[in-house]
């Protein structure tokens, strides 16, 4: 069960960066297209944006295993050993609880869009529900993500592993 | 003044959960939950945050930050950037203080292609700080150029951060992109000039070695063969967005596309290169973009609330001179610099600054240049600015805070007196996008 979900985190975080990738040869094979005189597809503008979204959410759950979300550690460092374990199991709580507000709050939207018909119109009519779906699927991961700190050994603010992850 | 507590509560929440260690992202999604239950009505203001999160980030104006990134990883995973600065090191030769130099030339550099100032000073003080020690460099002539020419990145275009702060500002991306070069470029003469000073002050700073001389010819191939391509690639992504002839997201892509072509032609674009890359670039855009999205809705509550307007009304009520205002809103970016990163000091500060600034009558792609350059001073802001302790963390073992701090407030000058320039010709800014 383990691995399988280990394999489904890293195969989500596969997918986002694959998604990144194709967009610049997306968007440069379309520049080079229109620079030739020819007719370039009229849906890579839409494409690329859908792809951020679901780049970024099916990305996130990875980047939290990895201790890859930045976090402010000024005030938590000076704190006492003990306060600061109580202050990161606290943490943790209000994280996970936020998660799975957020998946029943996007889960309710999901299944309303769906019931609804509804679409998002851009170059081409995008079904609404799909622009949710990714959202209970990311955040109860990263539920599960906190409860692991939570429960396990490790620490949500042990090292990323290469570098950390800031613009 | 009911919207005075209205964002006291907005911002006090967000402050006070990423004090308590709250990773970002997660603190304005709590403080957004909280606020929109609240101000937005119940359950449906849950419904329009998720709503607010898509429409925030599915925008072809951030295309450009993870393909920027990419872009900058190739570069160094590549080993492009190395050959760069072999290349330079070949040319400068026998100048005094070449070390330095060489940091402040070649961190430009990378700054144009790497939009990231942690991954710029990090790289930069790995690769100088030990050979600088070794050559009897004082900290002053090796610390502060890495510290001054790391922040570089986030003004000179291609900057990821610009990108960002433009989008979410609802300004023109790539007029704020190309608004930073002049600057960038000053700042950057500015620290030159202020080596060359303190050599002249101070000769010992940076003691002369001997460098076994180097044929013109070798030179010349090095410069040929190592430099002239990457300054094509960057001088192309600049280029077709100063001339209007791509959209920034297209110049981006075409960035990508150029350096991996670069590298396959040098025959260094490895399937490895090419995975540390992307993951780098995802790295970067999934914790940023996941921020943007979860804290889409802290503006909106600010608007809705009345806070934004309230806050407007009183200042623009009262005398406050521009001058003071601008004081004050760079003031406050400072402040926060010593305890936040640079996204959520942006996102944080956008939705009041910039409807302050265009009330006031200042041009708002200025104006960007301004906060970029406040974030990044902020970044080397004692005594906790985060580019510090990026040092810290690359310099030789035992290096004090204490130095690091004196060595890095002159250049910290020099981003204040550009500053000042800025405020008094703003046209060095805006004369490009004109």
């Amino acid at each position: 069960m383990s691995r399988a979900y280990e394999c489904l985190l890293r195969a989500l975080a596969v997918v986002a960066a694959a998604i990144l990738g194709l967009s610049a040869l997306l968007i440069t094979f379309d520049v080079l297209l229109r620079a030739m005189g020819w007719q370039p597809p009229a849906h890579t503008v839409s494409l690329t944006e859908y792809g951020l979204l679901y780049a970024t959410l099916l990305g996130a759950p990875w980047l939290l295993r990895r201790h890859g979300h930045v976090h402010v550690e000024v005030v938590v460092m000076v704190l006492p050993e003990h306060l600061r374990r109580l202050a990161e199991a606290l943490v943790c709580l209000i994280c996970c609880a936020a998660c799975l507000v957020v998946v029943w709050a996007a889960g309710n939207a999901m299944f309303d869009n769906l019931a609804r018909g509804s679409f998002d119109m851009r170059s081409f009519d995008m079904p609404k529900w799909l622009l949710y779906a990714p959202f209970p699927l990311s955040f109860v991961m990263m539920a599960g993500e906190f409860l692991r700190f939570l429960l396990g050994r490790e620490s949500l603010y042990a090292e990323a592993p290469e570098g950390e992850g800031r613009v | 003044m009911e919207w005075l507590t209205t964002l006291a509560l907005m911002l006090g929440m967000v402050v006070g959960l990423m004090a308590l260690g709250v990773p970002v992202a997660f603190a304005f999604l709590i403080a957004d939950l909280v606020g929109a239950w609240i101000f937005l009505g119940g359950p449906h203001g849950l419904g329009q945050l998720i709503g607010n999160a898509i429409s925030s980030v599915t925008l072809f104006t951030l295309v450009p930050v993870p393909l920027f990134l990419i872009m900058g990883e190739l570069f160094f995973h590549t080993g492009l950037a190395m050959r760069v600065f072999d290349a330079l090191d070949l040319c400068l030769g026998r100048v005094r203080g070449r070390l330095s130099y060489m940091t402040v030339i070649g961190g430009t550099m990378f700054a144009t292609l790497s939009g990231s100032s942690i991954a710029n000073t990090a790289m930069l003080g790995s690769l100088m700080v030990p050979e600088m020690s070794r050559r009897g460099y004082k900290p002053a002539m090796a610390i502060g150029p890495i510290l001054g020419t790391g922040g570089l990145a986030m003004i000179i275009p291609p900057s990821s951060l610009a990108v960002l702060l433009a989008s979410l500002a609802k300004l023109d991306v790539g007029k704020v992109l190309i608004a930073g070069l002049l600057p960038g470029l000053i700042l950057a003469l500015m620290y030159i000039g202020l080596i060359w000073l303190r050599l002249r002050l101070d000769p010992e700073a940076a003691p002369g070695y001997d460098v076994a001389p180097v044929p013109l010819r070798r030179k010349i191939v090095a410069l040929l063969r190592d430099m002239l391509p990457m300054g094509l690639v960057v001088a192309l992504v600049i280029g077709v967005i100063l001339g209007g002839i791509a959209t920034p997201s297209e110049a981006a892509a075409f960035g990508v596309v150029g350096v991996a072509t670069l590298a396959a032609v040098l025959r260094c674009l490895t399937w490895k290169a090419l995975v540390a890359s992307l993951r780098g670039a995802l790295r970067v855009t999934a914790m940023a973009f996941l921020i943007i999205m979860m804290s889409a809705t802290f503006a909106q509550i600010l608007a809705f609330s009345g806070a934004s307007g309230g806050l407007i009304t009183w200042a623009t009520s009262g005398q406050v001179s521009p001058l003071l205002l601008l004081t004050a809103m760079f003031g406050a970016l400072l402040v926060l610099g010593m305890f936040m990163d640079q996204l959520s000091m942006m996102l944080l500060t956008v939705p009041i600054f910039f409807p302050l600034a265009i009330q006031f009558g200042f041009d708002p792609v200025w104006f960007a240049v301004i906060v970029l350059l406040g974030l990044e001073i902020s970044l080397t802001t004692p005594p906790f600015g985060l580019l510090l302790f990026v040092m810290k963390g690359v310099a030789p073992p035992g290096t004090g805070m204490r130095t690091i701090y004196l060595a890095a407030i002159p250049f910290m000058a020099c981003g204040f007196g550009l500053v000042l320039l800025l405020v008094a010709f703003p046209d060095i800014a805006l004369v490009l996008v004109r």
